[in-house]
């Protein structure tokens, strides 16, 4: 789910902007000096885990950590997920800089929202079965939500 | 080969030319495709040559919040170290099970990547106790 470069117009890219810094700026605040370790990590496996491709049928899709990224950090993940992206753009050319964030905010806020919803369900269930259950719909929301709105920006590109 | 994708760019432009109701979708490709490599370019001249040290002193000049310069640069080692563990599981498991086909390898997938998350929280609470006992990220600046 990452737009490209050069597709959206500026106004969208400001709003992404705008959007993406409310969040990192929450996310920097929230964070405590001894979990930038652990956020780190996820942010490194949230970059690995989209480079991972999956034959499914005919095509192919990839890994996307948004729900766990979410669920562990919580504010968190606006940080973590930017600097995966950011990496993403330098090293590998996905996405890019004028719309990391556009992109920053396609995922971390379905991650965020996720975790708002199902965290603290997911926490304190001590049943296996709802576990797994509201971690897949967990899961599932986030893409969906992450889809939606990165249809939504595409939508108002112009 | 060449010459046969040529003949088919040919085609396609005249196609997409020709017709009014497909120029919108010509230009807005090319414009697409041309703002892209513009951005690509201006920061392939001065940004990318510097390597890592040089984005990050970029950072430091847009005054990115020291927290935000840490997190990217841990980032960027732990990708390495994940890097490393998901490769040396993926090929253990390969050699237990190299015939696995469709959900029973997507299940062993889904047990390697769990595997290394979770070998991933135990390192990142060892990378912390180190930076701890080092003095923790005060300091942590520019020179370093």
């Amino acid at each position: 789910m990452h737009i490209s470069e050069g597709v959206l117009s500026s106004q969208i890219l400001i709003a992404g902007y705008a959007g993406t810094c409310i969040g990192v700026g929450f996310g920097l605040k929230k964070i405590q000096d001894y979990k930038i370790v652990r956020t780190a990590l996820l942010s490194s496996a949230f970059f690995l885990a989209s480079l991972v491709n999956i034959r499914i049928g005919p095509g192919s899709t990839h890994l996307s950590f948004i729900a766990p990224v979410g669920l562990i950090l919580g504010w968190g993940a606006f940080p973590a997920i930017f600097a995966a992206l950011l990496l993403q753009a330098i090293l590998f050319h996905f996405g890019g800089f004028f719309v990391l964030g556009a992109n920053t905010f396609t995922m971390a806020f379905p991650a965020l929202a996720v975790n708002l919803i199902f965290g603290k369900i997911i926490r304190k269930s001590e049943k296996k079965f709802t576990v797994m259950t509201f971690s897949f719909l967990a899961g599932a929301l986030a893409v969906i939500m992450g889809a939606a709105i990165a249809g939504i920006f595409l939508y108002f590109h112009r | 080969m060449k010459k046969f994708l040529l003949a088919n760019l040919i085609v396609i432009a005249t196609i997409t030319l020709t017709y009014p109701d497909m120029q919108e979708g010509f230009f807005t490709g090319l414009s697409i495709a041309l703002k892209g490599g513009v951005i690509y370019l201006i920061f392939a001249l001065f940004v990318f040559p510097k390597g890592f040290a040089g984005i990050y002193k970029t950072l430091v000049l847009m005054h990115v919040p020291e927290k935000l310069r840490i997190l990217i640069l841990l980032t960027l080692r732990g990708i390495f170290i994940l890097k490393e563990r998901f490769e040396s599981a993926l090929i253990s498991l390969k050699l237990r099970a190299p015939e696995q086909k469709n959900f029973a390898k997507l299940k062993s997938f889904t047990y390697v990547t769990g595997s290394v998350l979770l070998q991933a929280a135990d390192r990142s609470e060892r990378m912390e106790r180190a930076v701890k006992c080092r003095g923790g990220f005060g300091g942590f600046n520019n020179s370093r």
